[in-house]
């Protein structure tokens, strides 16, 4: 076990060495072979890695392979280890599983582009550092994989970087999560206060035995939230994410969707034991997940944009994981975190698809418009089957349709929000929940019903991507269908093998707090109908108004012009951000250069380099090149330290 | 006085450099078309000579009746003498036989002889730095300084190299004197004693009267081993002579010989003169602070690449002889003596590579020059050479993740821990100001235009150096434990200072 664990990581790596360094001699075909044949061995192992695990009793899923001490200065011990339990080998199937899919169909999507082999270098070195974020079994580990997807992320959002707008929302994406990465730091740093150590079971260890006050969990739990708001894009620092649609499409789907951004979740549920002696910051986790789900779901009903109406979804789903993880009940945050990807990567692939062809339309029509605006699309549906079917199977998962993976996952969160005694949350996630099923159905109706509403003649070009691309979604619409049945709850006679399997991940947390909810099944049955009602309810209102009365919304939109236009604006968040934090911070910061930096600093430090260099010159003259000056001169030392010495 | 010939093989690895130097330079008398055969012949005896010095590693212990010592802390130094060596003679042949429109930089030597003598020199430094006896170092510092002397001067057709070898000599000389004169004090004042350890003894057993010219012979011979590493205010020969030497010898110089004759200055003062660190302690903690001071203000002002690595380079034996004051506590002996084994090669590795590509640029240029303003804009035209410079320059400057860092962090907390929290202070700001003229090179290579563009023609042995030198800044500062623990078992393995002799230092902190 230990002998392979670290080659799940270090094989991307190699993906991106050869294509990073010799990828422009190698060739477009052998770039995407090298590429996909990493991701997919990583996804070999980690299959291996899972079956070996699976060969466990239960309790004993925990290995650690320490493979050498990385730094050791003084108390502090840092070991590079790899570790390898239920949470681990979930994420490092989810992880590379997805990435091996979206990289096949990056063949096809990338076709053609100059960066080519610097993409799928960025690519490969982007799943080394999420590998290495959820296999390290130490925070610091997690903090370089952290920090190394934020890097990548930030070279792929702005990969067209010849682009302005691309560049600053790569920028943009940078900047906000530093101050995440700031809480994240601040966290470590007390978790190393507080226990010495820096490895998770070491933490875990001595969180079992702790007897001082508590609060120091809190604020521990509350700056490594403050990391993973950052990383998972929710209220506050959710900004970056629908900015960061700007990079290529199966970029968004990988590091938007499937991956980084639900780092923070898995940072979360890594840390439940921490978690779980704060109450106090389990609650904070559980509300600003919530109030994400619905905000970023009201923003995402007006949208038009087909990219950023799946930005604010996403935005919105990760509110749910993080309501999960609030109410106590980390596997379900993990659950949807899996059935999340395995949907969202597929819808970001089918708009992919979607923008492919309408862009080829475009290009074939002299048209330059924008190819992600739906209210020029419509009819896609005849024209592309397998990305209209496939698109429909992830709409209906993620829209809570009971069978489909997005049902389990969610109705489970909605459920343990109930029975963990967190109704107020729960009945709000409900709302959100209705609120999708409506702005998905709405993307699908606007995207591939009705008639196409672009300039005539352009319909005509549009047709079904290659099949390296469709494959890739045919893939992923089965897990998003099937994704969910390994968690079918005991209250509608599944075995919840899933939450079972994971439980071990979580053992000291559920230790250190049981969660007594409630197990009441006709309560169960009844939060279950109402979630299903809802999001019945949320197609028929999308059908409604967009296929049976399309004047309805418009009419809406102007009765309610404030609304919309809040709506349609995000709430004028980025506006606000700018105002308040960007235009102050500028004014300030020019002020401070122009004052403090320019006359105190700046003078302080050419100053200090004057004297230096004034002090320079002075011993300089002292080197003449004269052999005797410097024999004088040695003498001269000799003399001082014998006297010194015999004087003393 | 028995012989015992199983201390031969604490000497094997000097034994190996001495037979192959004369094969060279025997070999090169012998064939025709000999520069890659001596290079690659010198090469791979280097390469052996590594190995023996690592397998000897385990004969810990005292040799010919305690005139040497075949250790843990001989046995590291041994194999980073080899090291140097090895990089240097890489660095060297492309120096020595330069492209045909290059001025002619270096004609005239011959390849053998240059190469003996570096072995000889390297030789030397063996001896010194397993010498436990002071005759041993006496002669360890000799052999070393007059091959080095013939190698300051080897390319006899330029001023200025004999100019260096002439200085280099004289001034070495004088040193020498005082060095002798202070052994003959200390023989004088022990009873007679030369071997470090039963010197150590002999004062112990004086008591509180001991006689002033004791302290005589002390303070002479540090005067010696100061001159040795170029440390202020017995540095002046650095400058002149690391300039005028052929390059590759400057790397080799300013590298090696700081090792051995640190290793000797822990080996006598730490190991034979603990019981007069009240008296020495504070003379030395001045001249560190002196040294790192005036190394690094002074490079701030060069214009000369070559003279800007030289005054860093006694920068940085004023931060080693910060860890050499540490390793005089018998708490910390351990701890510095490590700290310093893990700076030296960490320095080595940095300080060769720049000065690889310092060669590689003057190359580059008709008047063959050494100006920093030729590395500006070198970024745009060779992204590669100047991300391997930024490195050395980063690791010299100690910032992580580099070898550099580890380095000064590990000697500068061995310090601490000893108790010499205002020294230290003073060099962590001496390295701030360090990161001044270090990080000048990198602005000057990504962020100012070019003014003359340098083609670089990389030849396949300096590219070896620079990948060589990088890889292993990256891996030490990545990855600092192994290379930290074996530094460490090394100092844990060494003939150590008598406990009796231990005497708290910290009060000596002012």
């Amino acid at each position: 076990m230990s002998n392979y664990l670290y080659l799940i990581p270090l094989v991307p790596f190699a993906g991106f060495i050869v294509n990073g360094l010799f990828g422009r001699k190698l060739g477009d075909r052998a770039v995407g072979f090298i590429g996909c044949t990493v991701i997919g061995l990583a996804f070999v192992l980690s299959i291996a890695a899972f079956v070996e695990l699976l060969g466990y009793d239960p309790y004993q899923r925990h290995i650690e392979a320490e493979w050498f001490t990385w730094l050791a200065a003084g108390k502090l011990q840092i070991p590079f280890g790899m570790l390898l339990d239920p949470l681990s080998a979930v994420m490092i199937l989810v992880v590379s599983g997805v990435s091996f899919i979206i990289h096949v169909y990056s063949i096809g999507y990338m076709h053609g582009d100059r960066g080519y082999a610097r993409y799928f270098a960025y690519l490969n070195l982007f799943v080394f550092f999420m590998l290495l974020l959820v296999l390290g079994n130490s925070y610091p580990l997690m903090f370089i994989g952290w920090e190394g997807v934020g890097l990548c992320s930030y070279l792929l959002i702005g990969f067209w970087f010849t682009d302005d707008a691309k560049a600053t929302a790569g920028k943009k994406a940078f900047i906000v999560n530093r101050i995440g990465d700031f809480g994240f730091l601040v966290g470590v740093f007390l978790l190393f206060g507080a226990f010495g150590t820096l490895t998770f079971s070491g933490v875990a260890d001595q969180v079992l035995l702790w007897v001082d006050p508590k609060t120091v969990f809190f604020w521990i739990g509350l700056c490594l939230f403050i990391g993973a708001v950052g990383k998972s894009a929710q209220i506050p620092l959710y900004v970056w994410l629908p900015d960061a649609m700007a990079g290529p499409t199966p970029v968004s789907a990988l590091i938007h969707a499937a991956t980084m951004v639900t780092a923070g979740v898995y940072m979360v549920a890594r840390n439940s034991f921490i978690y779980v002696m704060s109450p106090g910051a389990l609650e904070i986790v559980a509300w600003v997940g919530v109030a994400t789900a619905l905000f970023a779901a009201t923003i995402a009903l007006v949208q038009n944009d087909i990219k950023k109406v799946l930005a604010y979804s996403t935005i919105s789903q990760l509110g749910y994981m993080f309501v999960g993880c609030g109410v106590g009940a980390f596997a379900a945050g993990i659950s949807h975190l899996m059935t999340h990807a395995f949907f969202k990567a597929l819808l970001f692939l089918g708009a992919g698809s979607v923008i492919h062809a309408v862009q080829h339309a475009y290009n074939h029509t002299g048209y330059t418009g924008d190819p992600q605006d739906i209210r020029f699309m419509g009819g896609l549906r005849g024209k592309m089957p397998t990305t209209y079917w496939t698109f429909v199977a992830a709409t209906l998962a993620i829209a809570g349709v009971p069978g489909l993976s997005g049902f389990f996952s969610k109705d489970e969160i909605i459920w343990k929000s109930f029975a963990n005694g967190h109704s107020a949350v729960g009945i709000i996630a409900m709302i959100a929940a209705l609120l999708t099923a409506f702005y998905m159905f709405r993307l699908v109706y606007m995207t591939f019903h009705g008639s196409w509403r672009g300039r005539r003649g352009q319909e005509d070009h549009l047709h079904e991507s290659p099949g390296v691309m469709t494959l890739p979604l045919t893939v992923l619409g089965v897990l998003s269908i099937i994704g969910g049945w390994i968690m079918i709850p005991h209250a509608l006679h599944g075995g919840a093998w899933f939450e079972k399997f994971l439980e071990p991940s979580f053992a000291v947390a559920d230790e250190i707090a049981p969660m007594h909810g409630s197990h009441s099944l006709p309560f169960e049955y009844t939060i279950m109908g109402i979630s299903v009602l809802l999001a019945i309810s949320g197609i028929l209102w999308a059908r409604a108004w967009y296929i049976q009365n399309p004047e309805a919304p418009k009419k809406l939109a102007s009765r309610f012009k404030v609304a919309y236009q809040l709506l349609l604006n995000k709430y004028y968040v980025d506006e606000a951000y700018n105002f308040a934090v960007v235009e102050t911070t500028l004014g300030t910061a020019d002020g401070l250069w122009k004052f403090f930096d320019v006359k105190i600093v700046d003078g302080l430090v050419n100053g200090v380099a004057a004297l230096m260099g004034w002090l320079g010159s002075i011993f300089r003259r002292l080197q003449t090149g004269l052999v005797s000056n410097y024999a004088l001169m040695m003498t001269v030392g000799v003399v001082i330290i014998i006297g010194y010495l015999v004087w003393r | 006085m028995t012989f015992n010939p199983s201390d031969i093989l604490t000497i094997v690895p000097e034994i190996a450099v001495v037979a192959l130097a004369m094969l060279v330079i025997l070999t090169e008398l012998l064939i025709t078309r000999r520069e890659t055969v001596l290079q690659l012949m010198t090469v791979a005896g280097l390469l052996v000579v590594m190995a023996l010095a690592v397998l000897t590693f385990d004969k810990a212990g005292g040799a010919f009746n305690g005139m040497t010592a075949g250790d843990g802390l001989s046995t590291f130094m041994k194999a980073l003498l080899a090291g140097i060596a090895l990089l240097a003679v890489l660095m060297s042949r492309d120096y020595l036989t330069p492209p045909t429109d290059a001025g002619g930089e270096g004609r005239g030597v011959r390849h053998g002889e240059y190469y003996g003598m570096l072995l000889i020199a390297t030789c030397g430094m063996m001896i010194l730095v397993s010498a436990t006896d002071l005759v041993t170092v006496f002669l360890g510092i000799e052999t070393t300084s007059i091959a080095l002397y013939v190698l300051a001067g080897i390319r006899s057709e330029r001023a200025r190299s004999g100019e260096a070898a002439l200085k280099y000599f004289l001034l070495g000389a004088f040193a020498t004197g005082f060095l002798l004169y202070g052994m003959a004090l200390l023989y004088g004042a022990t009873g007679g004693k030369t071997n470090l350890t039963e010197i150590g003894r002999a004062i112990t057993d004086l008591g509180p009267d001991r006689p002033v010219y004791l302290y005589m012979g002390a303070g002479l011979v540090m005067i010696g081993l100061m001159f040795k590493v170029a440390a202020v205010p017995f540095h002046f020969w650095a400058p002149d002579v690391y300039q005028g030497s052929p390059t590759p010898v400057t790397a080799f110089m300013s590298a090696g010989p700081k090792a051995a004759a640190l290793t000797a200055l822990i080996r006598v003062f730490a190991g034979a003169l603990p019981d007069l660190s009240a008296a020495w302690g504070p003379a030395l903690w001045v001249v560190a602070a002196l040294t790192m001071t005036l190394g690094n203000i002074v490079a701030i002002s060069q214009k000369d690449i070559k003279r800007m690595l030289a005054y860093s380079s006694i920068a940085h034996a004023g931060y080693l002889l910060v860890g050499a004051l540490a390793a005089a506590n018998t708490g910390t002996y351990n701890s510095a003596t490590a700290g310093i084994m893990f700076y030296l090669t960490a320095y080595y590795l940095m300080n060769i590579g720049a000065f690889t590509i310092a060669i590689l640029v003057s190359r580059a240029r008709e008047n063959g020059d050494y100006q920093i303003d030729d590395y500006k804009g070198m970024a745009a035209l060779h992204p590669w050479t100047s991300a391997a410079m930024a490195l050395f320059m980063i690791s010299l400057a100690g910032i992580p993740p580099t070898a550099g860092f580890f380095g000064k962090l590990y000697v500068f907390s061995a310090a601490v821990k000893a108790g010499y929290i205002s020294l230290v202070v003073i060099a962590v700001l001496n390295s701030a100001l360090s990161v001044f003229y270090y990080l000048r090179i990198v602005v000057y290579m990504y962020m100012q235009p070019e003014v003359k563009p340098a083609r670089v023609r990389m030849a396949p042995a300096m590219a070896l150096v620079i990948v060589i030198c990088a890889l292993g800044i990256l891996k030490f500062g990545l990855l600092p434990g192994d290379l930290m623990r074996w530094a460490d078992r090394s100092a844990s393995m060494t003939v150590k200072p008598s406990p009796r002799a231990a005497v708290a230092l910290n009060d000596h902190d002012q």
